[in-house]
Protein backbone atom coordinates (compact mmCIF):
# COMPACT_ATOMS: atom_id res chain seq x y z
CA UNK A 1 0.00 0.00 0.00
CA UNK A 2 1.15 3.26 -0.83
CA UNK A 3 2.04 5.26 2.04
CA UNK A 4 1.30 8.61 0.71
CA UNK A 5 -2.42 7.97 0.64
CA UNK A 6 -2.19 6.90 4.23
CA UNK A 7 -0.14 10.27 5.18
CA UNK A 8 -2.83 11.94 3.56
CA UNK A 9 -5.99 11.46 6.34
CA UNK A 10 -2.92 11.67 9.00
CA UNK A 11 -0.88 14.58 8.36
CA UNK A 12 -2.90 16.84 10.35
CA UNK A 13 -2.67 14.73 13.41
CA UNK A 14 1.12 14.66 12.71
CA UNK A 15 2.03 17.75 12.45
CA UNK A 16 -0.30 18.72 15.57
CA UNK A 17 1.82 16.00 17.37
CA UNK A 18 5.06 17.52 16.05
CA UNK A 19 3.99 21.25 17.33
CA UNK A 20 2.57 19.81 20.82
CA UNK A 21 6.31 19.24 21.76
CA UNK A 22 7.09 22.44 21.02
CA UNK A 23 7.05 25.58 18.61
CA UNK A 24 8.14 25.15 14.78
CA UNK A 25 8.45 26.34 11.28
CA UNK A 26 7.56 24.96 8.50
CA UNK A 27 10.65 23.02 7.35
CA UNK A 28 12.11 22.23 10.81
CA UNK A 29 8.63 20.64 10.91
CA UNK A 30 9.71 18.88 7.69
CA UNK A 31 12.90 17.11 8.98
CA UNK A 32 11.34 16.37 12.36
CA UNK A 33 8.55 14.05 10.34
CA UNK A 34 11.50 12.70 7.46
CA UNK A 35 13.77 11.75 10.96
CA UNK A 36 10.50 10.54 12.75
CA UNK A 37 10.34 7.65 9.81
CA UNK A 38 8.12 9.73 7.02
CA UNK A 39 10.54 9.84 4.87
CA UNK A 40 8.46 11.22 1.80
CA UNK A 41 6.30 13.64 3.43
CA UNK A 42 6.45 16.71 0.82
CA UNK A 43 7.46 20.28 2.23
CA UNK A 44 4.16 21.60 -0.03
CA UNK A 45 2.36 19.19 2.06
CA UNK A 46 3.26 20.39 5.28
CA UNK A 47 3.49 24.31 4.84
CA UNK A 48 -0.19 24.12 3.02
CA UNK A 49 -0.93 22.33 5.83
CA UNK A 50 0.53 24.27 8.39
CA UNK A 51 -1.52 26.66 6.69
CA UNK A 52 -4.67 25.45 6.72
CA UNK A 53 -4.61 24.53 10.62
CA UNK A 54 -3.43 28.01 11.14
CA UNK A 55 -6.74 28.94 9.58
CA UNK A 56 -8.99 27.10 11.01
CA UNK A 57 -7.81 28.23 14.39
CA UNK A 58 -5.61 25.43 15.71
CA UNK A 59 -2.12 27.05 15.35
CA UNK A 60 -1.27 30.57 15.82
CA UNK A 61 2.08 31.99 14.79
CA UNK A 62 5.04 34.67 15.02
CA UNK A 63 7.63 35.68 12.59
CA UNK A 64 11.18 35.00 13.66
CA UNK A 65 13.49 36.99 11.01
CA UNK A 66 16.65 34.96 9.86
CA UNK A 67 19.97 36.23 9.13
CA UNK A 68 20.28 33.85 6.06
CA UNK A 69 16.74 34.09 4.57
CA UNK A 70 13.35 35.16 4.10
CA UNK A 71 12.08 35.05 7.85
CA UNK A 72 10.78 31.75 9.10
CA UNK A 73 7.05 31.67 10.49
CA UNK A 74 6.81 29.87 13.51
CA UNK A 75 3.83 28.00 14.39
CA UNK A 76 2.17 27.02 18.16
CA UNK A 77 -0.52 24.86 19.31
CA UNK A 78 -3.47 26.95 20.61
CA UNK A 79 -6.14 25.73 22.96
CA UNK A 80 -8.11 24.35 20.30
CA UNK A 81 -5.34 22.94 18.80
CA UNK A 82 -4.39 20.95 21.88
CA UNK A 83 -8.22 19.83 21.89
CA UNK A 84 -7.98 19.21 18.49
CA UNK A 85 -4.89 16.68 19.13
CA UNK A 86 -6.33 15.02 21.77
CA UNK A 87 -9.14 14.32 19.61
CA UNK A 88 -7.53 12.83 16.80
CA UNK A 89 -4.91 10.94 18.64
CA UNK A 90 -7.47 9.02 20.33
CA UNK A 91 -9.60 8.00 17.46
CA UNK A 92 -6.19 6.96 15.49
CA UNK A 93 -5.44 4.92 18.00
CA UNK A 94 -8.87 3.60 18.17
CA UNK A 95 -7.88 2.78 14.45
CA UNK A 96 -4.93 1.24 14.68
CA UNK A 97 -5.95 -1.12 17.60
CA UNK A 98 -9.06 -2.49 15.00
CA UNK A 99 -6.57 -2.40 12.09
CA UNK A 100 -4.04 -4.54 14.42
CA UNK A 101 -6.75 -6.89 15.10
CA UNK A 102 -7.83 -7.13 11.85
CA UNK A 103 -4.07 -7.45 10.83
CA UNK A 104 -3.07 -10.15 13.75
CA UNK A 105 -3.16 -13.38 12.07
CA UNK A 106 -1.64 -12.22 8.66
CA UNK A 107 1.87 -12.96 7.71
CA UNK A 108 4.27 -9.50 7.53
CA UNK B 1 26.86 32.41 -3.68
CA UNK B 2 24.27 34.29 -1.95
CA UNK B 3 23.68 35.80 -5.10
CA UNK B 4 23.32 32.47 -6.89
CA UNK B 5 21.02 31.13 -4.48
CA UNK B 6 18.58 34.31 -4.80
CA UNK B 7 18.34 34.02 -8.26
CA UNK B 8 17.19 29.94 -8.17
CA UNK B 9 14.69 31.27 -5.34
CA UNK B 10 13.49 34.20 -7.69
CA UNK B 11 13.16 32.36 -10.73
CA UNK B 12 11.63 29.31 -8.79
CA UNK B 13 9.17 31.59 -6.48
CA UNK B 14 8.33 34.03 -10.39
CA UNK B 15 7.44 30.56 -11.88
CA UNK B 16 5.33 29.49 -8.70
CA UNK B 17 3.20 32.85 -8.42
CA UNK B 18 1.97 32.01 -12.17
CA UNK B 19 -0.03 29.00 -10.66
CA UNK B 20 -1.38 31.43 -7.57
CA UNK B 21 -2.99 34.63 -9.73
CA UNK B 22 -6.42 34.01 -9.46
CA UNK B 23 -6.10 33.64 -5.31
CA UNK B 24 -6.52 37.19 -3.55
CA UNK B 25 -3.69 38.89 -2.32
CA UNK B 26 -3.29 38.31 0.73
CA UNK B 27 -3.25 34.92 0.21
CA UNK B 28 -1.03 35.03 -2.75
CA UNK B 29 1.30 36.94 -0.84
CA UNK B 30 1.38 34.54 1.85
CA UNK B 31 1.83 31.12 -0.07
CA UNK B 32 4.89 33.12 -2.03
CA UNK B 33 6.15 33.88 1.26
CA UNK B 34 6.07 29.89 2.19
CA UNK B 35 7.42 29.15 -0.94
CA UNK B 36 10.31 31.32 -0.75
CA UNK B 37 10.81 29.68 2.52
CA UNK B 38 10.81 26.31 1.60
CA UNK B 39 13.19 27.41 -1.66
CA UNK B 40 15.61 28.49 0.45
CA UNK B 41 15.54 26.06 3.11
CA UNK B 42 16.15 23.29 0.50
CA UNK B 43 18.71 25.24 -1.42
CA UNK B 44 20.66 25.88 1.82
CA UNK B 45 20.23 21.98 2.63
CA UNK B 46 20.98 20.54 -0.63
CA UNK B 47 22.83 20.99 -3.70
CA UNK B 48 21.06 20.76 -7.28
CA UNK B 49 18.44 22.82 -9.43
CA UNK B 50 15.35 24.08 -7.13
CA UNK B 51 13.19 22.22 -9.94
CA UNK B 52 15.30 18.87 -9.56
CA UNK B 53 14.50 19.13 -5.34
CA UNK B 54 10.92 20.46 -5.31
CA UNK B 55 9.83 19.21 -8.46
CA UNK B 56 8.07 21.49 -11.66
CA UNK B 57 6.78 24.84 -9.44
CA UNK B 58 3.13 23.79 -10.75
CA UNK B 59 2.80 20.69 -9.15
CA UNK B 60 4.58 21.81 -6.50
CA UNK B 61 2.13 24.94 -6.14
CA UNK B 62 -0.98 22.16 -6.79
CA UNK B 63 0.20 19.83 -3.77
CA UNK B 64 0.61 23.51 -1.41
CA UNK B 65 -2.91 24.62 -2.62
CA UNK B 66 -4.42 21.23 -1.89
CA UNK B 67 -3.03 20.51 1.27
CA UNK B 68 -3.65 24.23 2.44
CA UNK B 69 -7.38 23.44 1.59
CA UNK B 70 -7.32 26.52 -0.98
CA UNK B 71 -9.07 25.43 -4.55
CA UNK B 72 -6.82 24.72 -7.43
CA UNK B 73 -7.76 27.29 -10.33
CA UNK B 74 -9.67 24.69 -12.20
CA UNK B 75 -12.37 25.26 -9.40
CA UNK B 76 -12.12 28.55 -9.58
CA UNK B 77 -13.13 28.70 -13.22
CA UNK B 78 -15.71 26.61 -12.83
CA UNK B 79 -17.41 28.77 -10.26
CA UNK B 80 -17.29 31.79 -12.41
CA UNK B 81 -18.24 29.60 -15.27
CA UNK B 82 -21.50 28.95 -12.58
CA UNK B 83 -21.58 33.30 -12.02
CA UNK B 84 -21.68 33.59 -15.42
CA UNK B 85 -24.40 31.33 -15.93
CA UNK B 86 -26.39 33.43 -12.60
CA UNK B 87 -25.90 36.86 -14.33
CA UNK B 88 -27.74 35.59 -17.61
CA UNK B 89 -30.73 34.11 -15.47
CA UNK B 90 -30.82 37.47 -13.99
CA UNK B 91 -30.54 39.67 -16.70
CA UNK B 92 -33.02 37.62 -18.73
CA UNK B 93 -35.62 38.32 -15.61
CA UNK B 94 -34.21 42.19 -15.76
CA UNK B 95 -35.37 42.07 -19.27
CA UNK B 96 -38.70 41.11 -19.04
CA UNK B 97 -39.54 43.24 -16.30
CA UNK B 98 -38.37 46.48 -18.09
CA UNK B 99 -41.13 48.58 -19.93
CA UNK B 100 -39.45 50.06 -23.16
CA UNK B 101 -41.31 52.89 -23.50
CA UNK B 102 -39.98 54.02 -20.34
CA UNK B 103 -36.33 52.93 -20.98
CA UNK B 104 -36.23 55.21 -24.40
CA UNK B 105 -38.20 58.63 -22.64
CA UNK B 106 -35.91 58.54 -19.48
CA UNK B 107 -32.43 58.07 -21.83
CA UNK B 108 -33.77 60.92 -24.03
CA UNK B 109 -34.33 63.20 -20.66
CA UNK B 110 -30.70 61.75 -19.66
CA UNK B 111 -29.09 62.68 -22.72
CA UNK B 112 -30.29 66.37 -22.52
CA UNK B 113 -29.33 66.42 -18.77
CA UNK B 114 -26.17 65.06 -19.67
CA UNK B 115 -25.73 67.91 -22.84
CA UNK B 116 -23.44 70.13 -20.91
CA UNK B 117 -20.71 67.19 -19.68
CA UNK B 118 -20.71 66.81 -23.56
CA UNK B 119 -19.91 70.40 -24.13
CA UNK B 120 -16.81 69.77 -21.63
CA UNK B 121 -15.64 66.77 -23.80
CA UNK B 122 -15.85 68.97 -27.01
CA UNK B 123 -13.66 71.63 -25.12
CA UNK B 124 -11.21 69.24 -24.15
CA UNK B 125 -11.35 67.62 -27.63
CA UNK B 126 -10.77 71.18 -29.28
CA UNK B 127 -7.81 71.09 -27.26
CA UNK B 128 -6.48 67.84 -28.76
CA UNK B 129 -7.28 69.06 -32.36
CA UNK B 130 -5.31 72.83 -31.04
CA UNK B 131 -2.56 70.78 -29.51
CA UNK B 132 -1.29 68.69 -32.96
CA UNK B 133 -2.33 71.77 -34.95
CA UNK B 134 0.42 73.96 -32.97
CA UNK B 135 3.04 71.21 -33.52
CA UNK B 136 2.58 69.97 -29.74
CA UNK B 137 1.78 66.90 -32.21
CA UNK B 138 -0.11 64.41 -30.32
CA UNK B 139 1.86 64.93 -27.35
CA UNK B 140 -0.96 64.07 -24.90
CA UNK B 141 0.70 65.14 -21.45
CA UNK B 142 1.01 68.55 -23.18
CA UNK B 143 -2.96 69.17 -23.53
CA UNK B 144 -3.58 67.23 -20.78
CA UNK B 145 -1.07 70.14 -18.78
CA UNK B 146 1.30 67.21 -17.75
CA UNK B 147 4.03 67.86 -19.72
CA UNK B 148 7.50 67.58 -17.95
CA UNK B 149 8.97 71.28 -19.39
CA UNK B 150 7.77 73.60 -17.00
CA UNK B 151 5.83 76.45 -18.73
CA UNK B 152 4.33 75.12 -21.63
CA UNK B 153 2.85 72.73 -19.23
CA UNK B 154 0.92 75.67 -17.81
CA UNK B 155 0.39 76.95 -21.55
CA UNK B 156 -1.08 73.62 -21.64
CA UNK B 157 -3.27 73.63 -19.29
CA UNK B 158 -4.57 76.69 -19.65
CA UNK B 159 -5.37 76.52 -23.74
CA UNK B 160 -7.92 73.34 -22.70
CA UNK B 161 -9.33 74.96 -19.90
CA UNK B 162 -9.66 78.14 -22.00
CA UNK B 163 -11.13 76.02 -24.84
CA UNK B 164 -13.70 74.28 -22.51
CA UNK B 165 -15.01 77.50 -21.45
CA UNK B 166 -15.39 78.63 -24.65
CA UNK B 167 -17.46 75.29 -25.97
CA UNK B 168 -19.67 75.35 -22.83
CA UNK B 169 -20.21 79.21 -23.88
CA UNK B 170 -20.91 78.53 -27.47
CA UNK B 171 -23.39 75.23 -26.53
CA UNK B 172 -25.26 77.22 -24.32
CA UNK B 173 -26.33 80.25 -26.72
CA UNK B 174 -27.66 77.61 -28.85
CA UNK B 175 -26.31 78.80 -32.54
CA UNK B 176 -28.27 78.95 -35.21
CA UNK B 177 -28.43 78.78 -39.46
CA UNK B 178 -24.72 78.80 -40.20
CA UNK B 179 -23.16 79.20 -37.12
CA UNK B 180 -24.88 76.29 -35.89
CA UNK B 181 -23.71 73.67 -39.18
CA UNK B 182 -19.91 75.41 -38.32
CA UNK B 183 -20.14 74.29 -34.86
CA UNK B 184 -21.11 71.12 -35.59
CA UNK B 185 -18.75 70.17 -37.96
CA UNK B 186 -16.17 71.83 -35.53
CA UNK B 187 -17.34 69.44 -33.07
CA UNK B 188 -17.37 66.65 -35.35
CA UNK B 189 -13.16 67.47 -36.57
CA UNK B 190 -12.75 67.91 -32.38
CA UNK B 191 -14.34 64.75 -31.93
CA UNK B 192 -12.28 62.68 -34.58
CA UNK B 193 -9.10 64.39 -33.60
CA UNK B 194 -10.00 63.72 -29.80
CA UNK B 195 -10.67 59.87 -31.14
CA UNK B 196 -7.12 59.97 -32.82
CA UNK B 197 -5.41 61.64 -29.90
CA UNK B 198 -6.60 59.07 -27.52
CA UNK B 199 -5.49 56.35 -29.78
CA UNK B 200 -2.01 58.27 -29.42
CA UNK B 201 -2.35 58.04 -25.83
CA UNK B 202 -2.47 54.15 -25.41
CA UNK B 203 0.93 54.23 -27.19
CA UNK B 204 2.40 57.22 -25.57
CA UNK B 205 1.40 55.74 -21.79
CA UNK B 206 3.25 52.87 -23.47
CA UNK B 207 6.07 54.07 -24.46
CA UNK B 208 6.64 57.65 -23.14
CA UNK B 209 10.25 57.93 -21.82
CA UNK B 210 10.37 60.23 -19.12
CA UNK B 211 13.51 61.18 -17.22
CA UNK B 212 16.69 60.62 -19.05
CA UNK B 213 16.81 61.09 -22.76
CA UNK B 214 17.70 58.14 -24.85
CA UNK B 215 21.55 57.92 -25.48
CA UNK B 216 21.69 59.57 -29.09
CA UNK B 217 23.68 56.62 -30.51
CA UNK B 218 21.13 54.16 -29.91
CA UNK B 219 17.65 54.18 -31.83
CA UNK B 220 14.69 53.91 -29.98
CA UNK B 221 13.16 50.79 -30.92
CA UNK B 222 9.23 51.17 -30.07
CA UNK B 223 8.64 47.20 -31.33
CA UNK B 224 11.79 45.67 -29.75
CA UNK B 225 10.01 45.24 -26.47
CA UNK B 226 5.97 45.01 -24.57
CA UNK B 227 6.37 47.63 -21.64
CA UNK B 228 7.61 46.27 -18.77
CA UNK B 229 4.73 45.83 -15.59
CA UNK B 230 5.37 45.93 -12.45
CA UNK B 231 3.35 44.67 -10.09
CA UNK B 232 4.43 45.07 -6.22
CA UNK B 233 2.53 43.67 -3.15
CA UNK B 234 1.85 47.12 -2.43
CA UNK B 235 0.51 47.06 -6.04
CA UNK B 236 2.14 50.58 -6.49
CA UNK B 237 1.52 51.72 -10.32
CA UNK B 238 4.57 52.45 -12.51
CA UNK B 239 2.57 56.39 -12.97
CA UNK B 240 3.23 57.20 -9.81
CA UNK B 241 6.87 56.53 -9.25
CA UNK B 242 8.77 60.63 -9.21
CA UNK B 243 9.98 60.99 -12.64
CA UNK B 244 13.91 61.76 -11.71
CA UNK B 245 13.49 57.53 -10.51
CA UNK B 246 12.58 56.83 -14.02
CA UNK B 247 15.57 56.00 -16.78
CA UNK B 248 15.65 54.34 -20.07
CA UNK B 249 16.66 50.51 -19.75
CA UNK B 250 18.43 48.95 -22.94
CA UNK B 251 19.54 45.29 -23.44
CA UNK B 252 22.50 43.69 -24.59
CA UNK B 253 21.89 44.58 -28.00
CA UNK B 254 21.57 47.97 -27.57
CA UNK B 255 17.66 48.52 -28.01
CA UNK B 256 16.47 51.09 -25.66
CA UNK B 257 13.60 49.59 -24.16
CA UNK B 258 11.15 52.14 -22.39
CA UNK B 259 10.99 51.14 -19.11
CA UNK B 260 9.00 53.03 -15.56
CA UNK B 261 11.70 53.08 -13.14
CA UNK B 262 15.35 53.09 -12.54
CA UNK B 263 18.29 55.28 -13.13
CA UNK B 264 18.58 54.24 -9.41
CA UNK B 265 18.09 51.14 -8.17
CA UNK B 266 18.23 51.95 -4.65
CA UNK B 267 15.70 54.87 -5.41
CA UNK B 268 13.04 53.31 -7.37
CA UNK B 269 13.51 50.37 -4.65
CA UNK B 270 12.45 52.53 -1.69
CA UNK B 271 9.98 54.25 -3.88
CA UNK B 272 8.03 51.00 -4.49
CA UNK B 273 8.39 49.03 -1.29
CA UNK B 274 8.24 52.25 1.15
CA UNK B 275 11.22 50.96 3.02
CA UNK B 276 9.38 48.60 4.48
CA UNK B 277 11.60 45.75 4.76
CA UNK B 278 9.42 42.88 4.39
CA UNK B 279 8.17 44.32 1.07
CA UNK B 280 9.20 42.33 -1.92
CA UNK B 281 8.13 43.19 -5.48
CA UNK B 282 6.93 41.04 -8.26
CA UNK B 283 9.00 42.20 -11.18
CA UNK B 284 7.62 41.10 -14.58
CA UNK B 285 8.96 41.08 -18.07
CA UNK B 286 6.93 39.64 -21.09
CA UNK B 287 6.60 36.13 -19.96
CA UNK B 288 9.21 36.15 -17.12
CA UNK B 289 8.11 37.10 -13.89
CA UNK B 290 10.67 37.06 -10.60
CA UNK B 291 9.71 37.88 -7.16
CA UNK B 292 13.03 40.43 -5.65
CA UNK B 293 13.29 41.17 -2.28
CA UNK B 294 16.25 43.39 -2.34
CA UNK B 295 17.48 45.92 -4.82
CA UNK B 296 20.55 43.60 -5.72
CA UNK B 297 17.93 40.83 -6.02
CA UNK B 298 16.41 43.02 -8.84
CA UNK B 299 19.33 43.96 -11.12
CA UNK B 300 20.26 40.86 -11.30
CA UNK B 301 17.38 39.66 -12.47
CA UNK B 302 17.10 42.72 -14.64
CA UNK B 303 20.19 41.83 -16.13
CA UNK B 304 19.56 37.78 -16.39
CA UNK B 305 16.68 38.98 -18.39
CA UNK B 306 19.19 40.79 -20.94
CA UNK B 307 18.90 44.45 -18.92
CA UNK B 308 21.79 46.76 -18.64
CA UNK B 309 20.82 49.28 -16.05
CA UNK B 310 21.80 52.95 -16.49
Amino acid sequence: MDSTQLLKGTLDLAVLAVLAKGDGYGYEIVTELREAGIEDVGEASVYGTLRRLFDGGFLSSYVVPSETGPHRRYYELTPAGRNQLAVSAKTWRRFAEIMDLLLGEVDA
Amino acid sequence: MTTTMSMAVAEYVGRCFEHLRDLPQPDRDEMLNDIRQIVHEVSAELEGRTEDLLGPPERFVSELRRAAGVSPPEESRAQRHRSHHVVREVWAKLRNRIDIASVVAGTSKLVSELRPAGWVVRGYALAFLVGSLLGAGWDVEWILGVAPVPRSEFLGGLLTAALIVASVLIGRRRPAGWARVAVIAASALAVLASLMALSALRTATEHVVLGDSPPSAIALDESVFPITTMLTSGTVPSETIPSEQMALLWNEAGKVVQIAWLGDVELAWHALTGDDPAQQLTVQFGESVAVVESPSMLIDVLSQWGFRTS
